[in-house]
């Protein structure tokens, strides 16, 4: 019994799913139209030294992007098409509200206010606003068009 | 956290060849009838006092035990706990006092000594301490080290335990030794910021609600 109590116990584990939700994005055509990327690549600048590739894949219809949860007022990411080839910068700057979850799981963040700008063009032309608040990853809160 | 094991281990040795020592001593007991005269048993725990010296945790805790009647003790505990807890990006620390009382019956008992024996009983328990979170993980896929830290602040918990555990007196002495184990469920806390606690004094590790002491008592019958 003794020895039994002196074991230390593992701690709860966050399992995930209610945390900080991610940013979802479509895609339209210069028609206005649904549209689907043969192959795209998402580059994210979390401020560390390197900008973080999070997406290179084919037949992309739509993409979710983690945002920065630090202190910065916006997140940065970058667009391709190809490897190598023309890349676009994208801004989505938010109001950022802390929210605590559980133990294990501590805070998460929600976004308001989101805004996007594209502050360098081609591949992608604009950004349309759908839903101006991320609190979940259920609805879509962009279109970048191409 | 090792040094704190193989202390308890080396403690745990050491009273079981006190306990061997310990010999039952032929004593006459009074009969059926028993009255309540005034009768206090002062304890102190000294297994975590001692473990406090090679931890990050200080306890310090004691009682007050009086017999009602043949079978039924009233106790009362009172204790000092400070604790920090550094873990999974959390950086907390809480200290303060608190208290506890309630009752324990005797489930079986020596024939010759009536002191002497197992028991079982129940708790209400009660911490008021100051607390201090100096990081709170924020978790977000992609970014890590990312924390906020909160204010100190003076809280509140409330939990329920029960207590099992055994009473021997040493040789013929008016010491007695009491060790017990106390699992127990926090029934309440006050919270920041809707923040539950980590550590609660008193009650320990509080990320869950439950929870499980224990205890090893120098006794002393007045």
């Amino acid at each position: 019994m003794l020895l039994l109590t002196s074991c230390g116990s593992d701690d709860d584990i966050c399992l995930g799913q209610d945390s900080t939700p991610r940013l979802k994005l479509l895609f339209r055509n210069a028609n206005n139209q649904l549209y689907t990327a043969d192959t795209l690549y998402v580059d994210v600048d979390y401020g560390k030294d390197t900008i973080k590739n999070i997406i290179y894949s084919a037949n992309v219809d739509s993409i979710f992007i983690p945002l920065r949860i630090d202190e910065s007022p916006y997140t940065d990411f970058y667009i391709r098409r190809r490897s190598v080839g023309p890349r676009s910068k994208i801004r989505v700057s938010y109001d950022k509200k802390l929210i605590y979850v559980s133990p294990a799981c501590g805070f998460k963040v929600n976004y308001e206010n989101l805004k996007g700008e594209v502050l360098q063009t081609d591949p992608v032309q604009s950004i349309q606003t759908n839903n101006t608040s991320l609190t979940n990853e259920n609805s879509i809160n962009f279109y970048l068009r191409f | 956290m090792r040094t704190v094991s193989i202390f308890i281990c080396a403690f745990s040795l050491l009273s079981v060849s006190l306990f061997s020592q310990s010999k039952k001593v032929e004593k006459k007991q009074d009969s059926i009838k028993w009255k309540y005269t005034p009768n206090f048993t002062v304890g102190v725990d000294v297994l975590n006092i001692g473990t406090g010296f090679f931890g990050d945790r200080q306890l310090i805790q004691g009682f007050i035990s009086s017999r009602i009647n043949k079978k039924v003790h009233a106790i009362i505990d009172i204790g000092y706990d400070n604790n920090i807890y550094q873990k999974n990006g959390y950086d907390a620390k809480a200290d303060g006092l608190f208290a506890k009382i309630g009752g324990f019956y005797m489930l079986s008992t020596d024939p010759e000594n009536d002191l002497n024996g197992f028991y079982a009983g129940g708790k209400l328990a009660g911490s008021f301490y100051n607390q201090e979170y100096m990081a709170i993980p924020v978790k977000g896929i992609n970014s890590e080290g990312v924390f906020v830290s909160f204010d100190p602040s003076t809280q509140s918990s409330y939990w329920i335990e029960a207590m099992l555990g055994a009473r021997v007196q040493v040789f013929n002495s008016n010491f007695f030794i009491d060790v017990n184990v106390q699992p127990r469920y926090l029934a309440y806390t006050t919270k920041q910021d809707e923040i539950k606690p980590m550590i609660v004094p008193g009650f320990g590790k509080s990320s869950g609600s439950f929870n499980m002491g224990f205890s090893w008592n120098i006794a002393y019958k007045f």
